[in-house]
């Protein structure tokens, strides 16, 4: 590639897949545990 | 319920799509509307991502100390969450530079790292002090303590930051662009689409540390329901 063209794609790649992991990994653990935090609070009031 | 919106509270879900589009902005600004730099050509773009990543990294270390000292003057734990995620967040932005710096560096001056460069160095040891942080952290068992310990080390190693800045602008080796104080290196476009980046960063930041705030205090939430459903468990056996 020319001009550089594939250094400029590989940083903004390693930035859009570090972005990517992160996000991916936060917010399902995130979700994971709301769903918890809920399903305990409901077995609390239902007791 | 869909994931996105049972982790994102309506003012989050305001900021990520604030958020999204001002980073949508500064891609299409940097690959559309600022021009090629004379000397650099394409691979100058790449300082569009590396220099507001090291920018908000950096005030993210500072930020982390300010939020120790708040712990330290208040010894409310809450100050030392925020202290322990804003330097978790900059540690892995400071990944993030130190990997898109040494991209450049191999574009420009045909080597992934140089050591004679001040503002490269600098980085590393400021990137590698923080990085201390959390082994020191983890190792004490204590909650109390280790909050106390965490909050004196981020303080001491914030002030570090901008020392370390001052060094930099005072060593000799002037190799690496200075982008901020090399006015006409950097034409009308390529400053705006520069500040939009830059805000960009900083709102992606804000949003990354909303996000693990909430986060972490799940957790607690969670720890704390578990114990409730034990006790509660324990007392109907």
């Amino acid at each position: 590639m020319s001009g550089g063209t594939g250094y400029v794609i590989a940083a903004y790649g390693v930035f859009g897949t570090m972005l990517g992991a992160y996000v991916g990994i936060l917010l399902p653990r995130r979700a994971r545990r709301k769903r918890a935090i809920a399903a305990l609070e409901e077995e609390a009031a239902g007791r | 319920m869909p994931t996105i919106a049972l982790v994102l509270a309506p003012r989050l879900r305001s900021l990520s799509i604030a958020t999204a589009a001002l980073l949508l902005l500064a891609g299409v600004l940097v690959f559309a509307y600022a021009p090629n730099d004379a000397d650099q050509g394409l691979i100058q773009k790449i300082f569009y991502l590396h220099v507001p990543l090291a920018i908000v990294a950096l005030c993210g270390f500072v930020a982390g100390g300010v939020f120790g000292v708040q712990h330290l003057r208040t010894r409310d734990r809450k100050w030392d969450l925020r202290s322990y995620i804003a330097i978790h967040l900059s540690l892995i932005l400071g990944v993030a530079v130190l990997l898109t710096g040494s991209i450049w560096a191999r574009a420009a001056w045909g080597h992934w790292w140089v050591w004679d460069e001040p503002t490269l160095v600098s980085f590393l040891t400021v990137f590698l002090l923080f990085a201390c942080y959390q082994p020191l952290r983890f190792a004490i068992e204590d909650p109390e303590r280790q909050a106390r310990y965490a909050s004196v080390f981020a303080v001491t190693a914030a002030a570090f930051v901008p020392l370390n800045f001052l060094a930099v602008r005072l060593a000799q080796g002037y190799v690496h662009p200075r982008v901020l104080t090399s006015g006409d290196s950097m034409t009308t476009p390529m400053r705006i689409t520069f500040y939009v980046a830059l805000i960009a960063m900083v709102g992606l930041y804000v949003t990354l540390f909303r996000v693990e705030l909430e986060s972490k205090r799940d957790i607690i939430r969670l720890a704390r329901a578990r114990r409730a459903a034990a006790a509660a468990a324990e007392g109907a056996a």
